[in-house]
């Protein structure tokens, strides 16, 4: 990496890529890992402390930064990467509802067939859950929204199309939709019996 | 085609993470409604930057500082493997070859003594004198 490159990586706006990582980082930690707000993950760590190691690490191993990649997508990466690891290594008392690998294969490890498996009648579970909840019926809008992901929808711009609603609509009503889904996993939860015990 | 359940609901959990399309204040106001102390949060993001930029900064200077040395040591390692070879590269530097300035101190140097006389450790400490003298003469003109 050039000096240049690396005075441009300064210059970024860091407050607003920090705030949006700790946004992830307390969304994947909720929704992967069962962590609710006011108490700690594995090793008594907070996804506060995990999006600033997530930070460190980015800038500790940042002459090998590739920069047509951005930031914020690497830096989100980093944080599913220390979270996996953190359970990983988590000790005894600390147990989740499903074991990461339902939703980590982008770590590069394969799961087993029945773990394949089971991760997809969870995954397609929580999506008939999605449906079944009042405020995704009584709504066409959400409806389409969580009906163009399950149809694999990758981008807004994906979503927008499948859809007919324009971007702007799609992310007022994201804050909506991550309430609900938010909601579900824990009915969802409650009825595979699973205690969250984190 | 059958679906791939898993992978739609990560994409789902992905656009459901994202902020994409809110303003920072509005991402922050969201966190403090959470309880997080943006500002104490903020701070240590600033200095973490702060730090590894300085220390990246160190690196690429270092680096850049032992590839000037490396690249004086090996400026002849390929022109000259053998003995043969490097008596070979002493002729082209008496000619000139490499410029006026590498064939004075060349002539210099082989004025009271014949390069073939000497070992091969002998005229590849030599030819790096000769290599890092011209090195330390551009730099002081």
């Amino acid at each position: 990496m050039s000096e240049e490159e690396l005075e441009r990586l300064r210059s970024l706006d860091w407050n607003d890529l920090g705030l949006r990582l700790l946004v992830f980082a307390k969304y994947w930690a909720k929704n992967h890992y069962f962590w609710t707000e006011g108490r700690p993950l594995a090793e008594g760590k907070s996804p506060d402390e995990i999006a600033r190691e997530a930070i460190s690490a980015f800038w500790g191993s940042v002459r090998k930064w590739n920069p047509k990649y951005d930031v914020l997508t690497q830096l989100k990466g980093a944080v599913r990467s220390i979270l996996w690891n953190l359970h990983q290594k988590k000790s005894s008392k600390l147990t989740a509802p499903q074991p990461p690998e339902f939703f980590d294969l982008y770590v590069g490890e394969v799961p087993d067939a029945a773990t394949e498996a089971a991760s997809q009648d969870y995954c397609r579970a929580m999506f008939e859950a999605l449906y079944k909840d009042d405020a995704v019926r009584n709504s066409d809008e959400l409806m389409l929204i969580v009906m163009a992901y399950e149809e694999g929808a990758e981008t807004i711009a994906d979503v927008a199309e499948k859809t007919g609603i324009e971007a702007a609509r799609i992310y007022a009503l994201r804050r909506q939709l991550k309430d609900i889904k938010q909601r579900v996993l824990g009915t969802l939860d409650t009825k595979d019996g699973n205690e969250k015990e984190l | 085609m059958k679906k791939n359940y898993r992978k739609a609901m990560e994409r789902l959990d992905l656009f459901l993470a994202d902020t994409e399309g809110q303003s920072k204040e509005a991402v922050a106001d969201e966190l403090k409604a959470q309880g997080t102390d943006v500002t104490a949060f903020l701070g240590d993001v600033n200095a973490l930057v702060r730090k590894g930029y300085q220390g990246s900064l160190k690196e690429i200077a270092a680096n850049e500082r032992e590839a000037v040395v490396r690249s004086r040591k090996t400026r002849f390692a390929g022109l000259a493997g053998t003995k043969e070879q490097m008596l070979l590269l002493v002729a082209r530097l008496q000619r000139g070859d490499f410029g006026i300035n590498l064939r004075e101190r060349a002539v210099a140097r082989c004025r009271n003594q014949d390069p073939a006389t000497l070992s091969e450790e002998d005229l590849r400490s030599w030819l790096e004198d000769i290599d890092a003298s011209e090195a330390s003469g551009v730099q002081n003109e």
